[in-house]
């Protein structure tokens, strides 16, 4: 009877992107059982919320997440205006989509990059993070940043566009159309991309829904699941975007609603700009709150929900913050058991781990 | 006699042989070695291994490991073959009809081991 | 049609004798003088034909590891990376040593460096594993590989030994690699390490018989296992000629264009470059087998798979395209050009698609490379059987 042997792929394994651990236990070259391992990155932002007063810890939410730093600040805000019962103008929540979904498309471009370099492919690497540095120059010209952006605000957002961004963003959307198109074309034709992704990683939709796993990866399971259009925040409502869904709920599936999704945040940017309202994109927010407010949006990678308790303090007296991907994770042993140990750099590059936000 | 052709092949693989050795001596010259328990522990991400990797390994593999042996046997044969059938069997049909045969045979054994060891379930 | 530049042995000889006429033109001067009478039998002995030999054998080696281990070694290391950067919008290595900049030339010096820094770094042991096991199996791995250039013909007149069952040879030589990375795997008591030796092992099963069999047809067509014969019926015009007024009278790529993707495929998972790199996949196992071995123990190992991706592009000219055959320019030049061609097309195929999995190159392999392979064997010897009778 050969011996089967717990094995650490993390936390230094160029398979993790960051720091945590999966623990897998091999027989042979076949996954019998996974154990992921957090806390290697912990940082207590839900605890060093409650020392600053309600603007400051945006900057905290900014490096939640260090592929989708804006959404998190975007989700704090939400959280806070529900808190403090105030409506921000149109305008400031018309410029809030557009900087979400251009740092859904940076993230999803990251995430794309992670996963073909997980898979061996540096290439497709290097291509796509060529393609995302322009999605973050939009993001730079539009708040300033390129990585923590700082730029949503309880009752808006922190500036307003500055002039030219809306031809630039069509000359760009032109050109990444265009590009994503080929690349589309350039892993779909691969024979060895399917051999890859498809049959790996197979999350049942029932099962998805059991462990809680949100976003992208839900959605790839089959289950027509999107806040933006379930639960409709800021100027959802007023624009039309379908949500990508495949059924097979494999990481091929995964990897095609990520591709979808990448599209239908071009779409969503060009409707918010043809329909940007004129007026204030912020209005002034009071001090001190008491009461609850939460607020939950769609993040890159799922459903990101923050709930604060105000005291009636000028902070926040407690902050909760639900990480998708830490809750996905769960899922994770589940979807290996069974695989060999070359499918856990695609599936875990697959599901679009995120450490920062996992160990908050 | 054909062995003296092999004479500087003889020469080169004692050379070959020496060249890494010689390459860790330099090495050794030109380096500190400095070794503490640390450095000394062995890889695993970081994290301290779990038991020993010298363990009884699960090779799944076997089937096509014994295949493997088989069909090296079988390709000899067939050097054998290619290498005179140019020069004296290539004007006799039967030649080709048996090797044809050969191979047909080696094909249809290879996918009925395959099929009936269901190998690539493993 | 043209002649070769280099005759090594000749010019090796013309060397040794020209070395042995000084030293013992020396020795002899010193021996005439009292008490060192005992230096003229020694000269004597320099003087015999199996000592001019043998050294000129040794002169013979040393060139011809110089040209392949650090000429083209040092090239290919440095074209992969200048290709591969290109093919990836980046650019490269470009350190200079000019003072006035530091980037922003040819970047050649790049793998000299990595050399010296590799060189001057600590040799690490890791307590748990086997020591003489450790260090051995990558000195096996380098040895092998070296050896292969025994048999390697760059020319008609620019190869060391001229054995009749070079290929063979060749062949066998360049085939105990995974046993060396078994080995290394086994002695590290590393995990990764271990499975990444057992992936050698088991992808070992899958190409080889491939590969043996791709050459098996050629041997067919040409009826030989040295590698200069095989390359010089690849002149002649006998068994299928359709392409004689270009120049690429009878390369075996034509009737054998199965046998050169099979054997492509295969030389590809024998270097252990991308789409086949299972050994030491770094996003699977880190590092594979060479996860514990820091120092010149990685760099030698690690600068050697060019060598064996040399050796490899050598093979595929030798064997599918015609060898040194070209018109006008002399014999070594159109073999580089073509081992070039070759290695371009290895990196090209090698960063442009994702790794697949082991048991997936094991199906691929048995199912339909080694299929394919008999069939190919099967359609060499049909050829060659029509050509005897006249039909072509």
């Amino acid at each position: 009877m050969a011996e089967q042997v717990w094995i650490n792929m993390g936390p230094q394994h160029p398979m993790t992107h960051g720091l945590w651990n999966l623990r897998v236990k091999l027989d042979g070259d076949t996954i019998v059982d996974a154990d992921p391992e957090m806390g290697y990155l912990h940082r207590g932002v839900e605890k060093l919320c409650e020392v600053r007063n309600y603007l400051k810890p945006i900057v905290l939410m900014d490096r939640l997440c260090y592929v989708s730093s804006l959404t998190w600040a975007h989700v704090y805000c939400k959280a806070v205006e529900n808190l403090m019962d105030i409506e921000p103008p149109p305008r400031g929540k018309y410029l809030n989509v557009i900087a979400c979904e251009l740092q859904r498309m940076a993230s999803h471009g990251m995430w794309l990059a992670a996963f073909l370099a997980d898979l061996g492919l540096l290439t497709g690497f290097l291509y796509s993070l060529r393609e995302r540095e322009l999605v973050l120059d939009l993001l730079q010209l539009m708040t300033g940043q390129r990585m923590n952006q700082n730029y949503p605000r309880p009752g808006g957002v922190h500036n307003d566009l500055p002039p030219g961004f809306e031809d630039e963003v069509r000359r760009v959307f032109r050109y990444l159309r265009r590009q994503y198109k080929g690349y589309k074309k350039f892993l779909e034709d691969s024979p060895t991309f399917l051999m890859r992704t498809q049959g790996v990683g197979v999350l049942r939709k029932e099962d998805a829904i059991n462990y809680g796993v949100t976003g992208p990866n839900l959605r790839g399971s089959g289950a027509r699941v999107d806040l933006r259009e379930l639960d409709p925040y800021d100027v959802y409502d007023e624009l039309d975007f379908e949500p990508v869904v495949y059924e097979e709920g494999d990481t091929y599936a995964r990897y095609k609603v990520r591709f979808g999704e990448f599209f239908e945040s071009m779409r969503i940017i060009e409707q918010a700009l043809d329909r940007l309202p004129q007026g204030p994109f912020r209005i002034k927010t009071p001090k001190r709150a008491e009461g609850e407010g939460y607020a939950r949006t769609e993040d890159p990678r799922g459903e990101a929900l923050i709930y604060i308790i105000g005291d009636g303090s000028d902070r926040p007296y407690r902050v909760k913050i639900r990480s998708p991907i830490f809750v996905t994770l769960s899922a994770l042993p589940m979807m290996l058991r069974g695989h060999r140990i070359a499918d856990v750099a695609s599936v875990t590059g697959g599901i679009d781990v995120c450490v920062g936000e996992i160990d908050k | 006699m054909v062995l003296e052709a092999y004479y500087p092949v003889a020469i080169f693989v004692l050379i070959a042989i020496s060249f890494p050795f010689m390459t860790y001596l330099a090495t050794r010259l030109l380096r500190e070695d400095n070794p503490t328990p640390l450095k000394q522990t062995t890889y695993e991400c970081g994290e301290v291994p779990e038991g020993e990797a010298n363990v009884q390994f699960n090779f799944q593999y076997y089937l096509f490991a014994i295949m493997f042996i088989v069909f090296d046997v079988a390709a000899i044969f067939i050097i054998l073959f290619a290498l005179i059938y140019r020069d004296f069997l290539a004007l006799d049909s039967l030649a080709m009809t048996m090797m044809a045969f050969f191979i047909l045979i080696m094909t249809a054994a290879t996918l009925y081991s395959l099929k009936k060891e269901e190998v690539y379930t493993v | 049609m043209s002649g070769h530049l280099v005759d090594l042995f000749g010019g090796s000889n013309a060397i040794a004798v020209f070395l042995i006429t000084i030293i013992n033109f020396i020795l002899r001067g010193i021996g005439s003088l009292p008490l060192f009478g005992f230096l003229n039998p020694l000269a004597d002995w320099l003087g015999t034909e199996p000592v001019v030999t043998s050294i000129a054998w040794l002169i013979a080696i040393t060139i011809m590891i110089t040209w392949a281990a650090a000429l083209h070694l040092l090239t290919f290391i440095w074209l992969e990376r200048k290709l591969v950067a290109r093919l990836q919008d980046r650019r490269g290595p470009m350190i200079t040593l000019r003072k006035d900049r530091y980037i922003g030339g040819t970047g050649y010096l790049q793998q000299i460096a990595d050399a010296l820094k590799l060189i001057q770094k600590e040799n690490i042991t890791p307590k748990a594993a086997d020591p003489w096991m450790f260090h051995i199996a990558p000195a096996f791995l380098i040895s092998t590989t070296i050896v292969v250039l025994v048999a390697l013909p760059f020319s008609e007149g620019f190869v060391v030994a001229n054995v009749p069952a070079g290929l063979l040879f060749i062949l066998a030589a360049f085939s105990l690699a995974p046993l060396a990375i078994l080995l290394a795997g086994w002695a590290q008591n590393n995990k990764y390490a271990m499975i990444g030796g057992m992936r050698a092992a088991a992808m070992m099963m899958s190409y080889e018989i491939p590969m043996i069999l791709a050459v098996i047809a050629v041997v067919v067509l040409a009826g030989s296992l040295n590698p200069i014969e095989i390359v010089n019926q690849q002149s002649q015009l006998s068994i299928l000629a359709p392409l004689a007024a270009i120049g690429i009278a009878n390369w075996y790529i034509i009737p054998q264009f199965l046998g050169f993707f099979i054997f492509l495929l295969a030389m590809l998972a024998e270097q252990e470059r991308i789409p086949f790199d299972f050994p030491e996949a770094e996003e699977e196992v880190v590092h594979g087998w060479l996860v514990e071995y820091g120092g010149m123990r990685f760099g030698m190992v690690y600068g050697f798979k060019w060598l064996r991706t040399f050796v490899a592009a050598a093979l595929v000219a030798l064997l599918f395209l015609g060898g040194w055959h070209g018109p006008v320019l002399p014999q070594e030049i159109w073999f580089i050009l073509k081992i070039y061609f070759v290695f371009f097309i290895f990196i090209w195929i090698s960063w442009s698609v994702p790794r697949i999995r082991i048991d997936q190159i094991l199906n691929i392999g048995w199912r339909k490379l080694i299929p394919l392979g008999l069939f190919n064997i099967f359609l060499a010897v049909l050829v060659v059987h029509a050509n005897a009778q006249g039909w072509i």
